[in-house]
């Protein structure tokens, strides 16, 4: 039986806060990316995503089940696509991620990525994002205000698509 | 990533599912259950017990089922997921990917689960899909990952992974 690939990238555990956390130089041998985050504020905030530092280009459509009951929403060709829109995460209520960057590498094709996210207090969100760009995703920024607390982590994985 | 077990129920059924003396050499673990359970409906639901504990789990959801699309941000107690109940279609089986995030760490626990009952026979609660963002607020490395839905019928597998 074929095994798994899931080979750690990059891992960061923040020892000061900070605004934003970024992947860079990312190597473009994988088939898809996944990001495994466990984080924290320090006031009510979201998380978001850029690619290749590109302040166009990002586009989402969200769902989201929250206190205030059952959303959805779209952004269009603007400079981020959340890992939270609107499951704001505020402190203590230890928000979480997984997020998946398909066909990363292609040069032939816009980028796909995948959001589920949550936390125990304001709700959980789906969030299907595209960076309308046929550039390799070589960088990864994600950045909120708040800053995010000390402890916070972040790694970054890459899935093998073709068996070695 | 690495296959650490699969449990595969076998004729008459068990109550639970059940990993333990889970290795602590790594960041995440990731489960997969194709489960069908002895209840009459999904709506009971399928709970986890961490080390034992039913306790300390926080958590929000959404779900759509049938034509309804809901939703909770917490009073979901341990209730981790829904899989097929005995009354979906014979050899019918949901499907589960679950991730528990820094699993081994001294900070509370995050994870994350989704589900899919597909199924031909439409009824008040299927078919289903499911996401879950939850947390167990408690600081002890997970050892110990249990699940019951009333009885695991026979063909029901599970397998845990380590992701490092």
């Amino acid at each position: 039986m074929a095994t798994p690939t899931y080979d750690l990238l990059e891992s960061v555990t923040l020892t000061t806060a900070a605004s934003s956390v970024t992947f860079s130089s990312i190597d473009g041998g994988y088939g898809d990316l996944v990001i495994v985050a466990d984080w924290g504020f320090g006031g009510q905030g979201n998380l978001d995503i850029r690619l290749n530092s590109d302040t166009s280009n990002h586009s989402f459509v969200t769902m989201a089940n929250t206190t205030s009951g059952r959303a959805s929403a779209v952004g269009a060709d603007g400079n981020y696509i959340p890992v939270s829109y609107h499951a704001f995460a505020n402190p203590g209520t230890y928000p979480s991620a997984i997020i998946n960057f398909l066909d990363y590498s292609a040069t032939d094709k816009h980028k796909s990525v995948l959001v589920r996210s949550g936390n125990r207090a304001s709700g959980i969100e789906a969030i299907s994002g595209t960076y309308a760009s046929t550039s390799a995703v070589t960088t990864i920024r994600l950045f909120s205000s708040p800053n995010i607390i000390i402890g916070s982590t972040f790694n970054l994985y890459g899935i093998a698509k073709e068996s070695a | 990533m690495t296959l650490l077990e699969t449990i595969e129920v076998g004729s008459g059924g068990v109550a639970a599912v059940e990993f333990t003396d889970i290795p602590q050499d790594g960041l995440h673990l990731y489960i997969l259950l194709s489960a069908r359970s002895g209840l009459a409906q999904e709506n009971n639901g399928m709970s986890v017990e961490i080390n034992g504990s039913s306790a300390n789990s926080n958590a929000a959801r959404l779900l759509g089922y049938n034509t309804t699309v809901t939703g909770n941000v917490g009073g979901l107690g341990n209730n981790i997921s829904q899989i097929a109940a005995n009354s979906s279609n014979a050899g019918l089986f949901s499907s589960t990917v679950i991730v528990f995030s820094n699993y081994a760490s001294s900070r509370e626990k995050r994870y994350s689960s989704e589900s899919a009952i597909p199924n031909s026979t439409i009824s008040t609660y299927r078919p289903l899909t499911y996401i879950y963002n939850g947390v167990w607020e408690q600081t002890t490395a997970i050892t110990t990952i249990k699940f019951a839905s009333g009885t695991f019928m026979e063909h029901t597998t599970a397998s845990i992974y380590i992701i490092s």
